[in-house]
């Protein structure tokens, strides 16, 4: 506990490091998604031959996704509330699900990229593959990413001493990462899938 | 000590509980099924889309000040954040502000009105009101800068589409009619104001070319096989 207290005011900012390089970490993030999201907007309707958005996107297939995706914050943020209030029962369970959820989004995801390659959409067609599949591919990838660092630090919780002394700083930011991944989730499902084409 | 740690940590832990969690992602469905019926609901675009970033921003805002804790932790991570995340929406601002002519333009030649295109055929007079995708003379006669189409395209289109406009592989698009599925005006556009994010130039601005002169290179792709 002692050790713990020392840590945290270590740091002329009076905030724990590893969490503040996550936020900045996150705050670079915006800039990327931003930078795709736009490259997407610009691209948008300038498609010279189908298959066009209109033509192969599945919003109900993917409103199930969003769904799934949105639960999986949920359940992190319960994993967060178990670190931190030691139910280290309820934090295993939870991250277990959130591990789950995202590979569910992500099957969501392979199968609709294979579905859009078999109506001939791919990275190469038009605008708009090489706009969507940059976008929503790197958002998949960051939602791999997550599973395998939520993955560790399930496994990590397993062993004799758990997560050790900074067990609710470890989910914490590994929470933070997840919901960034979901709110990115939330605008490009927006402008994708519900804007009108 | 022990009572200066436990003071640290309840600082850290937002006084969130269980129920409210639940009762936040309950909020955070209803919304998203109400964006979900607002884009099936036929409402104007305007409306609908500032609607639907509406919603959005509000998701957004309660998974970032509730989920991710932004609202109980220190002022250090919300200034973090909220510097990156105004940076990306000055980029977005600024790179859709730079490379949105492109769409004002096509609007602009989608106004065009219908007698203006057509009277831009070649030698043709008939000037009645066609059905789309309809030539209203002979598309293999039209004439460019007072040469025949086809030894226009020959000059001019070949080195990125290809000289039986097969397409390029990672230059030109085929131009052949069974694939340019896309109304007159689209193609309009595409050689008088090029297209962003291709090789494909402004034909207006580098050759001269007059509407009259594109729409005979329009009804040419279009309607005549090489």
């Amino acid at each position: 506990m002692a050790a713990a207290h020392e840590v945290q005011h270590h740091t002329s900012t009076g905030v724990d490091n590893r969490k503040l390089l996550m936020w900045v970490f996150l705050a670079s993030e915006c800039l990327f998604f931003g930078t795709l999201i736009s490259t997407y907007l610009i691209f948008k309707g300038e498609s010279l031959v189908p298959p066009r958005p209109e033509d192969v996107l599945d919003i109900p297939l993917t409103s199930a996704s969003t769904f799934v995706l949105l639960m999986s914050s949920l359940t992190m943020v319960l994993a967060v509330y178990g670190a931190q209030h030691g139910r280290i029962g309820m934090m295993k369970g939870m991250l277990l699900c959130t591990v789950l959820l995202g590979l569910g989004f992500l099957g969501f995801q392979v199968y609709e990229f294979m579905h859009f390659v078999h109506e001939g959409l791919s990275l190469s067609t038009n605008q708009f593959g090489a706009s969507f599949y940059v976008l929503t591919g790197f958002h998949g990838f960051h939602v791999g990413i997550g599973v395998l660092y939520l993955t560790s630090l399930l496994i990590g919780s397993m062993r004799r001493h758990g997560l050790g002394r900074d067990r609710d700083l470890w989910v914490d930011t590994a929470g933070l990462y997840w919901h960034f991944v979901d709110i990115v989730w939330i605008v490009i499902f927006t402008i994708i899938y519900l804007m009108p084409h | 000590m022990e009572h200066e740690a436990a003071a640290a940590q309840h600082n850290e832990h937002p006084p969130t509980t269980i129920r409210q969690y639940v009762m936040i992602g309950l909020i955070l469905t209803v919304l998203t099924v109400i964006e979900l019926w607002l884009s099936y609901s036929g409402l104007p675009h305007g409306p609908l889309i500032a609607a639907l970033l509406f919603f959005s921003a509000v998701k957004f805002v309660i998974v970032v000040a509730l989920f991710m804790h932004l609202r109980f932790d220190h002022p250090l991570f919300r200034r973090m954040f909220a510097f990156g995340f105004v940076l990306a929406a000055i980029l977005l601002v600024a790179l859709l502000g730079l490379f949105w002519g492109d769409h004002a333009s096509t609007d602009l030649v989608g106004g065009i009105p219908e007698g203006a295109v057509v009277a831009g055929h070649g030698d043709s007079e008939e000037g009645e009101a066609e059905g789309e995708g309809e030539p209203a003379g002979d598309p293999a006669a039209g004439m460019v800068q007072g040469i025949p189409v086809a030894e226009f395209f020959q000059a001019n289109c070949v080195a990125c589409h290809g000289p039986n406009r097969e397409g390029v592989t990672g230059l030109g698009l085929p131009l052949l009619p069974s694939v340019l599925d896309q109304p007159d005006e689209f193609y309009h556009d595409t050689i008088a104001n090029g297209r962003t994010g291709t090789a494909m130039p402004s034909w207006t601005a580098t050759k001269g070319l007059t509407d009259a002169d594109i729409d005979a290179l329009v009804q040419f792709i279009k309607h005549v096989e090489p």
